[in-house]
């Protein structure tokens, strides 16, 4: 037996013994949150509020704690699919999801972003769409914007809207797009519920 | 016609187990009628320990200890399981009325799906070793019941590879992590199942088996504490008894093919 066999049998025989050890594991009905995706499905499926990372992701109406008040965002529930018409020339059809802030302070600032899906990849939503914080009297519906770019085939699309809410200021490299919410480095986010967005046809219509 | 004495597995065991265990391992030719009406001497209904077999009913007092006298033991044991049947059935009934879910699911076999998936993490070595599919298959296949179907093998490793506590490549395959969270309603009532069962069993194995009380820990510690601190003992909590229970899994004698025993330690702590 030469030196390249004994070796590749010690290595065996080892890989044995340390295949014999039994394993262990655990079970339950919570645990650690390991990613956002998993920190927005609990949010979004208890109706509360969730840190992981240094962000506070939330459920609509699920209120937060700032200081000693409670804010929170309501997003509009809508009873169907969301009308997005798409004009000629526009890139893709156009919606809104309206939403209610209430309880921040002045200085928050907030801003739309959206996803087909809780993993992401967000889209800020426009300049448009930026709202100044709700604190005080005037607390108005305000609209995260959504435009979708690949609307041509008119079937309903799935859609998550977020509210990102910056307690001081936006940061001034914030990206345009993010794979996580956490990208833009908002303070708290507020995430709806599935929307469904039915692209229609303007420009189909004017064809006829 | 007393059978062979059965030699004990750690697989986890209902009552209906021991009566589909016994019956076959009487040979090939005694079917279920055969059984009830030469072994059982006509003490049950043919149709009815089809029922039992399955886990669609639960068998009386007078039936087990037959049983028991079939397969030369004393019937404290087989007693004790059909009482943890009952309870676990009672346990099931009453959950889903808590959670509002229709009661015709069955009882029995709820804690199957948890008790399976707890079976493939743990044929996993914890240090992330890769071992071969197929010898995990079979370890799973064989810890979970004598009589597991392909399908539930199948099943509890869709399940893990979706939830990405295990990483395959290729023929191989190793743990990715180690805790599995019941996310759907039935997971969630499949491991209440599960847990309540390890609970009956751990009591009754104190209380009514004497030849069981050493292998059972039950001990309630209490305290006064801070309610602002409880996450803090939790989390505490958990780091312990991770460390404690790698530390032992760890050790060479705990071959699954030799003398260990597969042991649940649940952890339950409540407020009063």
């Amino acid at each position: 037996m030469n030196f390249a066999r004994v070796r590749k049998s010690l290595i065996a025989i080892a890989a044995l013994v340390v295949a014999a050890c039994g394993g262990s594991g655990s079970s339950g009905f919570d645990g650690a949150i390991k990613s956002e995706p998993e920190a927005i499905e609990k949010a979004t499926t208890e109706g509360t509020c969730v840190d992981f990372k240094d962000t506070t992701y939330c459920a609509s109406g699920a209120p937060v704690l700032i200081g000693d008040d409670s804010a929170a965002v309501d997003f509009d529930e809508s009873s169907g699919p969301l009308p997005c018409p798409q004009l000629p020339g526009d890139p893709g059809c156009t919606t809104t999801v309206g939403f209610e802030p209430s309880g921040f302070p002045e200085a928050a600032v907030l801003l739309g972003a959206w996803a087909e899906s809780e993993r992401g990849p967000w889209t800020l939503s426009s300049v448009d769409s930026t709202v100044p914080g709700s604190g005080g009297e005037g607390d108005e519906d305000d609209d995260v914007v959504v435009v979708l770019p690949d609307a041509g085939d008119g079937e309903p699309s799935p859609v998550v809207i977020a509210v990102l809410v910056y307690l001081d200021a936006v940061p001034d490299d914030a990206p345009a797009v993010s794979l996580r919410l956490r990208g833009f480095e908002p303070d708290i986010v507020y995430v709806s519920s599935e929307v469904e967005v039915a692209p229609s046809g303007l420009r189909n219509e004017a064809e006829r | 016609m007393p059978a062979k004495p059965i030699h004990k597995t750690n697989a986890p065991k209902g009552i209906r187990d021991f009566f589909y265990e016994t019956r076959v391992l009487m040979g090939r030719d005694f079917t279920v009628k055969r059984f009830a009406t030469e072994v059982l001497e006509g003490a049950v209904d043919p149709v009815m320990l089809g029922y039992v077999e399955k886990g669609k009913r639960l068998p009386n007092e007078a039936l087990v200890r037959r049983l028991a006298r079939v397969r030369g033991e004393p019937p404290a044991s087989l007693i004790a399981v059909l009482y943890r049947d009952r309870m676990l059935y009672a346990f099931g009934r009453e959950l889903r009325r808590a959670l509002h879910e229709p009661a015709d699911t069955e009882g029995v076999v709820d804690a199957d799906l948890a008790v399976q998936v707890s079976r493939g993490v743990a044929a996993l070595p914890d240090d992330g070793e890769w071992v071969t599919v197929k010898g995990w298959r079979d370890e799973i296949a064989s810890a979970i019941r004598g009589k597991a179907k392909r399908a539930d093998v199948d099943r509890v490793i869709a399940l893990l590879r979706e939830r990405g506590l295990v990483e395959q490549r290729g023929m191989r395959v190793r743990r990715a992590a180690k805790h599995f969270v019941a996310s759907s309603p039935n997971e969630r009532r499949a491991l209440a199942m599960e847990f309540a069962a390890i609970f009956a069993k751990s009591l009754l194995d104190k209380l009514a088996v004497p030849e069981s009380a050493a292998s059972s820990h039950v001990r309630n510690h209490y305290l006064h504490i801070d309610r602002a601190r409880i996450p803090q003992f939790y989390e505490k909590l958990e780091k312990s008894m991770r460390a404690l229970v790698e530390e032992f899994a760890a050790d060479p004698a705990a071959d699954p093919k030799k003398t260990a025993e597969f042991l649940n330690v649940l952890i339950t702590s409540t407020t009063v």
